[in-house]
C-alpha cells in the first residue's frame, strides 16, 4: 500500500480490519480440522473455510489491500476445487493453505507497512497444488461486451455462477435473482468495486430522455462493468417495462444515479454481504461481530469442529446487523471496561462506607433499601468482572497449530485434546499464561512424547496425546497440561543438574525424588543435547515458574517415568473484589481472602502445648488425623506484641518465639520458680490463639492470629512499586472505617515461611511407621530397679552397659559426691533422686547395684538400692506429659508402678550434671534435690 | 515575569532540617492522620495512608537522606506528589515562597550521600540553609535503594 492509500485508512477501514482478523481467527481451526479429517472432511467445513476466505477477500477489497485480496483469491481457488471434489484434502494442500493463511495474518498484523507485500512463495505453493488443470486467471479489466448466458461458449459448471438477490430498496427488485459469473464478480470485488442491480425502465428512463438502450449500456460501461443484463430477454416482452442490469462500479449510489440518470429507487447494492448501502455506512461503527462460530463446544473439544452454531452465511438476505446465532456480542474498547471496573470497585467501597450509617439508623424500610443497594452493587460488580473474563479456550485454540507444526517438524505424532473450554479467566491473566503454557506444550512434544516407533515398542499408541484441562476449584483456576509420554526421570535430572554444577556434591544422595524433579526449575537447566529453536536453551522452566508466580499462582509437577507427566498450574482468579476475613495480630489488622480459608480453630490456653508438636523443624498441628504446619503471623511479620500483666496491668513486650514456648517470667508466678524447666505446662493468660487453617493447592497450613473479625468484601489494590516485592502481601485495601490494611497472600506466606509440606508429610509418615513397628509388638527388655523405698524405675537393657554389685562401705564421699573404685578408676555415682522427684536412695538395702548406662563416660554410674528384675514387654510406652522429663512413661508391673526412663533425656541430664560437677568447686555445689 | 526567574517552593521541616520542594511537583498537602505500617517493608517506606479513598504510599525521606530519625514519630503533614499516589511525611509545614532562580545554589560537597542523591540545590535564607529536594529522584528511590533493612516495627 502506498502511503496515500494508508493515510486514507479511516475508522471504517479499521472496522473492516477487525472483521478480517475475526475471520482469520475462525479460519485456522477449520484448516486444521480439515487436515485431521482428510478425506472425511465434511462439506460444511470446506464451505465454511471457503466463505471465510471470500469474506476476507471482500474486506480486503474494501480497504484496497490488493495483495491480501490477491492472496485470498488464490486460496479461494484451491478451496473451490476442494468443494468441487476435484482436489482431495491432503496434508500438502492444507500446508499450502496454512502458509497462505500465515501470510494473510502477517499482512493484517503489519497492515501499515510501507511498500508492497510479496506473496509469491505462497502463491506459487497454492498454484502448485492446483497445477495440472489450473485455470490461469488474469485479472479481468472492464468487459467490452455484454455477456449473456447464451453467448458464453465456455460451458462453465453451475458452480461458477453466483446468485445475487438484492434486498429490495424498491419493490421493483422483489423476488429477483441474478446469475453472474463468479469469476467476474470476484474480480470486481477485488478491485474494490460496488455491485449494483439496476432497473432501467424503457419508458421513464430511456424514451423520456431520448436515449436508447445502447446509450444506457454505453453509459454503464463507461463507469464500470456489466456483469449481467437481461435486456435481450425483456425486449420482446410486453409485460416487462424495463430490464435489469448488474453492474460493478466504483461509484457510490448517489453518483451512480446521477450519471445514469436513473432514480435511486431503481438501483440497489447487491454484493452478497452488503444489502443496503445506507445501512452499511451507518452501521459500520456499531457492527455486530460474528460470533466465534463452532468454538462453543460442550465440555470437551476434540480437534473436530461442530458447525452447528455457525451463523449461516447463505445469501445476501442477511445484513450486517443480524446475527443468526444465539448470543449477540459487541466490540468494546478495553479502556472503557477498565474504567467501568474501577468505578464498580469504588461503588462497592462507597457502599461499604454507607452501610454502617444505614445500619445504625435501621428501621423496617431502611433495611430494605440497604439490601437492595447491596444486591444491586454486588450484581454490578460481578457483571463488570465478567466482562474482563475471557474463556481459556481462546488461548488454547491456538495451540493446536503449535502442536501440529512442531510435531510435524520433528516427525512425531501428537494429538491435542482440550477440556474445560468454558473456563473463564481475566484477560490479563490469560495473556500472561500464554507463554508458560506454550513452553509446557513444547516440552511435552520435545521431551515428553516419544517418537512413534519407540511408543509402539512400549505398547503405547503410536500417536501421543497432549491434554490440557482447565477447571475452577477453590476460587482458583487450574490448568493441567499432561502428556502420555516418557515421564521425567529424577535420576536423569539429577545427573544433568550436577553436570551443570547446579547441585553441590554433598546434596546428591540427600534429595528426594520430588526435589530432584524440582531441579528443572533452576535457571540454566536443560536436558537437551542440542539447542533447537524449540527448546534446549535452558531458560524454560524457571521462566515458566516466575511467570506463574507473578500471577500469584504456583506450579506442581507429577510424573511417572515411562507413563507421562502432568504439569499443574494453579492461579488465583484476579478478582479485584474479594470476600475476605479480617484478622488481627498485635495492633494491626489484615485481610485474608476467603477462598483460601478452610476453617478457623480456637486453641485454648493450655491445650496449645499438647496439640502443637515439632516435626521436621516446623511447628505442626494435628487436626482430625491430618497434620499441617502452623505459622504465627506475628512472628512472620515481626510484629512485637505487648502483653498486659494481669496482676499489675503493666504492658510488657512478649518474648515468646514459638507458639508452644512457655518462657517463664520471673515476676509472674512464685510457684513457677520451683519448676523452672522448659517443659512446664502451666497455663497462662496469653496462651489461647486462633488458627486460621488455609489451603494452598492440596496442602494445608495454619496461621495463628490473635483475633478475627468479620468477613468483608474488600477491593484489593495492588501494591505500589515500593512494596510489591513483599511476597506475603497480595495488596492493600480500605476497611469500611477508612483504615488501610494489608491483604495477605497465602502463597506468599507459605513461601516466606519456607514451609516444606512434603518434608512434614514424609516425617509424619516415618513416625507413623516407627510407631506401628513398635506397636506391632517389638519386644523390649527393661531392667527394673529401685532407688528409694518402694520406688521403681526401669531402663532399657540395651542402654545399660554393665551392672555391678556395690558394697556401701566402698563408697568414698567427698562432700556430696560419691565415688567408688572400679577397675582401678574412680567412678562417680549418682542416684535417682538427684534427677527426679524421688526418695533418697536407700543405701541400707541388701543388694546395692551400680548401673552403668551406655553412651556416658565409663566413669559414671547410677546407684540403685536393688535390681528387681528384667521384664520383657511389648507395650508401647508413650510419652506421658504428667511425668517429669527424664521419665518416658509409667508401667504397672505386678502391682508395682515402674517409671520407665527415657534413655536420651536421662543421658542429657547426666551430662549436665557432669558438667556442673566439673565446673564447680568440690563441696560448694548445690545439686537440687 | 520571565518564566525562568521565579522558582516557587513549599518549605517544611524534617528532623530539624529546613527543606523545600518545587510546588509544581506537588499535588497537595494534607495533615497526617493514621499511617498504616507495612511490615517487612524497606525502611524508607513509612506506611500507607487513605486519602479520600485512594491508598497512598508514604515515604520516609529521613531514611533516604540519611538523617537521624527522631524518637517519636512526630509527623505533622504529608506532602503528596503529583505524578503518583506517593507522598512523604514531614514534621512541620511552612509556606509557599518564591525565589529568583539565580539565587539557587548547587548542593555543596560536604553533605551526606543521601542529600547528594535526592537534593537538587540549596538556598541561603535568613533562617538558614534550605535544602531543595528533587521529586523525581525521590519517586524513583525504589529502584535505587536496594537492600535497606526492613521495617521491623509495627
Amino acid at each position: 500500500m502506498s502511503s496515500e492509500e494508508r493515510d486514507s485508512l479511516d475508522a471504517m477501514a479499521l472496522e473492516f480490519i477487525a472483521e478480517i482478523k475475526d475471520d482469520l481467527a475462525g479460519l485456522e481451526p477449520s484448516l486444521l480440522a480439515m487436515e485431521q479429517k482428510g478425506e472425511r472432511t465434511e462439506d460444511d467445513l470446506i464451505n465454511h473455510a471457503f466463505r471465510t476466505i471470500h469474506s476476507i477477500k471482500g474486506g480486503a477489497g474494501f480497504i484496497n489491500f490488493k495483495e491480501l485480496a490477491g492472496l485470498g483469491h488464490d486460496m479461494e481457488n484451491v478451496l473451490m476445487r476442494l468443494r468441487e471434489k476435484t482436489l482431495a484434502v491432503t496434508p500438502d494442500v492444507v500446508d499450502a493453505l496454512l502458509m497462505g493463511f500465515d501470510k494473510m495474518k502477517l499482512m493484517v498484523e503489519q497492515i501499515g507497512k510501507e511498500g508492497a507485500w510479496d506473496y509469491e512463495k505462497e502463491k506459487a505453493a497454492l498454484q502448485n497444488i492446483l497445477n495440472p488443470d489450473q485455470n490461469g486467471f488474469e485479472p479481468l479489466e472492464t468487459v467490452s461486451r455484454i455477456p449473456s448466458r447464451q453467448e458464453d461458449s465456455e460451458k462453465l459448471p453451475a458452480d461458477a455462477y453466483q446468485v445475487l438477490k438484492p434486498l429490495g430498496a424498491g419493490s421493483v427488485f422483489q423476488g429477483q435473482e441474478f446469475l453472474v459469473e463468479k469469476k467476474r464478480l470476484d474480480h470486481a470485488l477485488a478491485a474494490q468495486k460496488f455491485i449494483y442491480a439496476v432497473y432501467v425502465r424503457f419508458g421513464t428512463d430511456l424514451k423520456a430522455k431520448s436515449k436508447d438502450e445502447g446509450a444506457i449500456i454505453d453509459d454503464m460501461k463507461s463507469i464500470g462493468d456489466i456483469l449481467f443484463s437481461d435486456l435481450e430477454e425483456s425486449r420482446g416482452k410486453k409485460e416487462r417495462d424495463g430490464f435489469f442490469c448488474v453492474i460493478s462500479t466504483i461509484l457510490d449510489l448517489p453518483l451512480l444515479s446521477q450519471v445514469l440518470e436513473i432514480g435511486k429507487t431503481q438501483m440497489t447494492l447487491v454484493d452478497r454481504q452488503f444489502a443496503d448501502y445506507e445501512t452499511l455506512m451507518k452501521g459500520v461503527s456499531s457492527r455486530a461481530v460474528k460470533d466465534k462460530p463452532a468454538l462453543k463446544a460442550p465440555d470437551t473439544m476434540e480437534s473436530s469442529l461442530s458447525t452447528a452454531d455457525e451463523p449461516p452465511v447463505q445469501g445476501p438476505a442477511e445484513t450486517l446487523l443480524s446475527s443468526a446465532s444465539a448470543g449477540q456480542s459487541l466490540r468494546i474498547n478495553v479502556d472503557l471496561i477498565s474504567r467501568l471496573m474501577n468505578r464498580a470497585g469504588e461503588l462497592v467501597l462507597a457502599r461499604n462506607q454507607l452501610r454502617p450509617f444505614l445500619m445504625s439508623h435501621a428501621k423496617e424500610d431502611n433495611l430494605g433499601i440497604l439490601q437492595n443497594l447491596d444486591m444491586v452493587t454486588t450484581d454490578i460488580q460481578e457483571a463488570v468482572m465478567q466482562m474482563r473474563m475471557q474463556p481459556v479456550i481462546d488461548l488454547m485454540g491456538k495451540y493446536k497449530r503449535v502442536v501440529r507444526d512442531m510435531a510435524r517438524r520433528i516427525s512425531k505424532k501428537v494429538e491435542f485434546i482440550l477440556e474445560g473450554a468454558d473456563v473463564e479467566v481475566d484477560r490479563t491473566v490469560l495473556e500472561k499464561l500464554a507463554n508458560p503454557v506454550t513452553h509446557l506444550i513444547r516440552n511435552c512434544i520435545d521431551h515428553g512424547i516419544e517418537f512413534p516407533d519407540e511408543r509402539l515398542k512400549r505398547s503405547k499408541p503410536e500417536t501421543g496425546t497432549i491434554r490440557i484441562k482447565a477447571f475452577h476449584q477453590g476460587g482458583q483456576v487450574h490448568i493441567r497440561v499432561s502428556d502420555d509420554g516418557a515421564g521425567i526421570d529424577p535420576q536423569l535430572i539429577l545427573s544433568k543438574a550436577f553436570e551443570k554444577g547446579l547441585v553441590p556434591e554433598d546434596r546428591l544422595d540427600k534429595m528426594t525424588d520430588k526435589e530432584k524433579i524440582d531441579l528443572i526449575f533452576l535457571p540454566g537447566f536443560t536436558t537437551s543435547e542440542e539447542i533447537t529453536d524449540i527448546s534446549g536453551r535452558g531458560v524454560g522452566m524457571d521462566v515458566v515458574r516466575t511467570n506463574i508466580e507473578s500471577l500469584r499462582g504456583h506450579i506442581e509437577i507429577d510424573t511417572v517415568k515411562g507413563e507421562g507427566t502432568q504439569v499443574h498450574l494453579i492461579i488465583p482468579l484476579t478478582l479485584a473484589i474479594v470476600p475476605s476475613l479480617i484478622v488481627g495480630a498485635g495492633e494491626s489488622r489484615f485481610a485474608i481472602p476467603q477462598g483460601n480459608i478452610k476453617e478457623i480453630l480456637y486453641l485454648e490456653k493450655g491445650t496449645v502445648q499438647s496439640q502443637v508438636e515439632n516435626l521436621a523443624g516446623s511447628e505442626v498441628l494435628r487436626l482430625r488425623g491430618r497434620i499441617f504446619p502452623i505459622i504465627r503471623l506475628r512472628t512472620l511479620l515481626g510484629i512485637t506484641t505487648y502483653i498486659e500483666e494481669p496482676l499489675t496491668g503493666k504492658k510488657e513486650e512478649e518474648k515468646r518465639k514459638a507458639i508452644a514456648d512457655r518462657r517463664q517470667k520471673d515476676k509472674a508466678d512464685k510457684e513457677s520458680k520451683k519448676r523452672t524447666r522448659e517443659k512446664d505446662r502451666r497455663k497462662h493468660p496469653w496462651d489461647s490463639t486462633y488458627v486460621i487453617v488455609l489451603k494452598l493447592g492440596g496442602n494445608l497450613f495454619g496461621l495463628c492470629v490473635d483475633v478475627f473479625y468479620d468477613i468483608e468484601e474488600v477491593v484489593v489494590e495492588p501494591l505500589s512499586e515500593y512494596i510489591n516485592q513483599l511476597k506475603c502481601f497480595a495488596g492493600t485495601t480500605l476497611l469500611g472505617n477508612g483504615d488501610v490494611i494489608m491483604v495477605l497472600d497465602v502463597q506468599g506466606i507459605a513461601t516466606l515461611s519456607s514451609l516444606k509440606f512434603d518434608s512434614i508429610q514424609t516425617e509424619e509418615a516415618r513416625r507413623n511407621e516407627a510407631k506401628e513397628a513398635q506397636a506391632k509388638g517389638e519386644k523390649r527388655n527393661l531392667i527394673v530397679f529401685t532407688s528409694g523405698k518402694n520406688e521403681y524405675f526401669a531402663l532399657e537393657l540395651k542402654r545399660v552397659s554393665r551392672l555391678e554389685p556395690l558394697n556401701p562401705k566402698d563408697i568414698h564421699y567427698t562432700g556430696r559426691l560419691k565415688h567408688i573404685e572400679h577397675k582401678g578408676h574412680a567412678v562417680l555415682l549418682f542416684s535417682m533422686d538427684e534427677f527426679l522427684p524421688a526418695n533418697e536412695c536407700d543405701l541400707t538395702a541388701g543388694e546395692i547395684f551400680v548401673v552403668f548406662p551406655k553412651q556416658i563416660s565409663s566413669r559414671v554410674g547410677i546407684i540403685t538400692s536393688g535390681i528387681i528384675d528384667t521384664i520383657e514387654t511389648d507395650k508401647l510406652i508413650e510419652k506421658d506429659d504428667t511425668c517429669p522429663g527424664a521419665v518416658l512413661g509409667k508401667l504397672f508391673v505386678d502391682g508395682m508402678m515402674v517409671q520407665v526412663l527415657d534413655p536420651d533425656q536421662f543421658s542429657n541430664l547426666i551430662e549436665q550434671k557432669l558438667r556442673k560437677t566439673k565446673g564447680a568447686g568440690l563441696s560448694r555445689e548445690n545439686t537440687d534435690r | 515575569m520571565k518564566p525562568n526567574q521565579n522558582f516557587q517552593y513549599i518549605s517544611f521541616k524534617l528532623s530539624q532540617t529546613l527543606m523545600g520542594i518545587d510546588i509544581l511537583d506537588i499535588r497537595e498537602i494534607v495533615p497526617c492522620n493514621r499511617i498504616t505500617r507495612v511490615q517487612l517493608a524497606p525502611r524508607f517506606v513509612l506506611g500507607l495512608v487513605n486519602l479520600r479513598g485512594q491508598i497512598l504510599t508514604i515515604l520516609d525521606i529521613r531514611v533516604l537522606l540519611g538523617l537521624e530519625p527522631p524518637d517519636t514519630h512526630s509527623v505533622s503533614h504529608v506532602i503528596v506528589f503529583k505524578y503518583a499516589n506517593v507522598g512523604f511525611a514531614v514534621d512541620g509545614i511552612g509556606d509557599v515562597s518564591g525565589i529568583d532562580r539565580e539565587k539557587i545554589e548547587s548542593v555543596p560537597a560536604n553533605v551526606t550521600p543521601g542529600v547528594q542523591t535526592y537534593a537538587d540545590a540549596v538556598i541561603n535564607l535568613q533562617e538558614g540553609v534550605m535544602v531543595i529536594l528533587n521529586a523525581h529522584k525521590i519517586l524513583s528511590c525504589a529502584r535505587t535503594q536496594p537492600g535497606l533493612q526492613r521495617n521491623a516495627h509495627e
